[in-house]
């Protein structure tokens, strides 16, 4: 007999679409320009240059854990175990443009949440607040779907 | 727990097989092995072992707007092969269709398709310049250090005929000056 899912099941769900179609569409947008995404791994530094094959790699990586994560989040395929990742990865990401941020705020003086740049994340220049907000979002819908224990509805695995 | 983990390292290893994959596929991909940023380390001089790099010139729009009417002839839309003035635009290929210095030359540091972005050719042409302005966007692109690096190190251009346009394409057509299309 059908039954509708439960509060917990369709807050699962919506993080998981929301999360997922959020990653998908961040990591399309560097898939669509590798360049630019290489040349922002490059402005933080993370890599160091005298390992161009590392630094490349990445550029063609980071885009492709987006993409494969959001579709495995929206799919409810290996979803704790890909969200718990997509969380981890939002929160060193997260770190690294605060970092920038505050280096930038540094050089330039004004309000925080004034700072505004191009953080690699594939819509262009950003304000730092704004940005930040996006990403909490997404990391607690990432958060939710990777310690929630329940099965998902509309789920194609666990 | 540890099927959690097994399932995140499968999910990434997944993921490196698609980015790559994908890349190798994409028309505008990266070359892995290719070392895009040569401006960031730069070798020394050959001659002095070590040290910082003979610096190019930087130019400024007029500087290169009269460059580029001393040489350019609008009438037979060619160079004047006398003067041994040579541009370079080292933006991508896209950019350079919708809109390029007349007589330009395309020099995509990016372009994966060639190894090497000059002909051998084209480098022998360039030895005997008078001067290689290389140009991009303008603002903070930094593609033509890319290209003068190239030009100077790898092609033993000397480093005091290359000179890059600061302003670049952007602030020359800001100036309505001539723009050539593909």
């Amino acid at each position: 007999m059908n039954r509708l899912p439960s509060r917990a099941g369709s807050l699962l769900l919506l993080a998981c679409l929301a999360g997922g179609g959020a990653m998908v569409w961040f990591g399309l947008q560097k898939v669509g320009d590798p360049v630019a995404f290489l040349k922002a791994i490059r402005e933080y530094g993370l890599v160091p240059s005298a390992w161009p094959l590392a630094m490349n790699l990445l550029a063609v990586w980071i885009p492709a854990i987006e993409v494969l994560g959001g579709l495995l989040l929206i799919l409810g395929v290996w979803r704790r175990a890909v969200a718990s990742t997509l969380a981890l990865m939002l929160v060193l990401f997260s770190g690294a443009v605060v970092l920038r941020a505050i280096g930038l705020h540094q050089d330039l003086g004004g309000a925080f949440c004034d700072v505004q740049f191009d953080c690699g994340c594939g819509t262009g220049e950003v304000y730092i607040c704004t940005k930040l907000i996006e990403n909490s979002i997404m990391l607690l819908c990432c958060a939710y779907a990777a310690a929630s224990k329940i099965v998902r509805p509309l789920s194609l695995g666990r | 727990m540890s099927h959690i983990l097994l399932q995140a390292v499968l999910f990434l290893a997944l993921a490196a097989l698609a980015g790559v994959a994908g890349n190798a596929v994409h028309p505008g991909g990266l070359d892995l092995c290719r070392e895009y940023f040569l401006a960031d380390q730069p070798p020394g001089p050959p001659d002095d072992g070590g040290g910082p790099p003979s610096p190019w010139q930087m130019i400024q729009l007029p500087e290169a707007q009269a460059w580029w009417e001393s040489s350019w002839r609008p009438d037979s839309g060619s160079w004047d092969s006398d003067n041994g003035i040579y541009f370079l635009d080292a933006r991508r290929r896209a950019s350079f269709d919708s809109g390029h210095l007349p007589g330009a030359f395309l020099a995509d540091p990016w372009d994966k398709e060639k190894e090497d972005i000059f002909d051998p050719g084209f480098v022998n042409e360039l030895q005997g310049a008078f001067a290689v302005i290389v140009y991009c966007h303008g603002g903070e692109c930094d593609d033509s250090k890319s290209v003068a690096m190239k030009l100077v190190y790898t092609h033993q251009i000397p480093a005091e005929l290359v000179y890059i346009f600061e302003g670049g394409f952007e602030e020359w057509q800001a100036a309505g000056l001539p723009v050539e299309t593909e």
